[in-house]
């Protein structure tokens, strides 16, 4: 079975720039979110409804767009750290990010189920929303600490 | 599975950053393998034996609880 190519090393700098700035500006409009007219435009939506009101399908409609840019723009920059090569890119590193990915895939599904377990009402929807990062997050958390602890090996030799 | 990468890097007097690069990996990689922390893959492990001029069996062993 063939490996899944992955993009070459230079993309993970991009990535962590996005990551970081992006996830800091998150933090920021979670923290302060002011209703803002700046960044609503008319934009085509799949799917939208507007309060208590039904959903529909396919339409134009005025919507605050500045959620969907910084998300999408930490998601690829995470996404650019995840899957760009390392420096040295062999089976060991590989094995490394299959095993962080395991443990991503895995605790993000049982936070979720905590969730369902104790969270209801709205607040739930704001808790499945923060825990779609954290498959993003705990890959990254993961893998970075395999890595550090094989490099303190180095050190011992 | 146990290994005597170490016993024979050091019958041929190479570092491991060395063997890392006549291999193909990384010095991460020797490494681990030494200590244990990885098993090679059947190619790897090859390259390794191939290199030492032996037979896989005689640098990678296996286990009790293997």
């Amino acid at each position: 079975m063939k490996s899944i190519p992955l993009l070459s090393n230079r993309f993970k700098k991009l990535g962590w720039f996005l990551l970081i700035l992006l996830g800091l500006l998150l933090v920021l409009k979670a923290l302060f979110d002011t209703d803002s007219d700046t960044f609503t435009f008319h934009v085509f939506s799949i799917f939208s409804s507007v309060g208590l009101e039904d959903g529909r399908w396919f339409v134009f409609s005025n919507q605050d767009v500045s959620y969907t840019v910084l998300s999408c723009l930490f998601i690829i920059g995470s996404l650019l750290v995840m899957f760009s090569e390392d420096k040295v890119e062999d089976e060991f590193i590989k094995s490394v990010r299959m095993n962080a990915l395991m443990w991503a895939v895995l605790l993000h599904f049982l936070l979720l189920i905590l969730a369902f377990i104790g969270v209801y009402g709205l607040a739930f929807a704001s808790v499945v929303i923060y825990n779609t990062y954290t498959v993003l997050l705990i890959f990254m958390l993961r893998y970075y600490y395999l890595v550090y602890q094989n490099r303190r090996l180095l050190d011992e030799k | 599975m146990k290994n005597k990468v170490k016993v024979q890097r050091a019958i041929r007097g190479i570092t491991q950053q060395a063997l890392a690069e006549i291999i193909g990996v990384s010095r991460q990689s020797i490494v681990a393998i030494e200590k244990g922390k990885y098993v090679p893959s059947t190619i790897l492990a090859l390259k390794i034996a191939r290199f030492f001029e032996k037979e896989v069996g005689d640098v990678f062993e296996l286990e009790e609880d293997d």
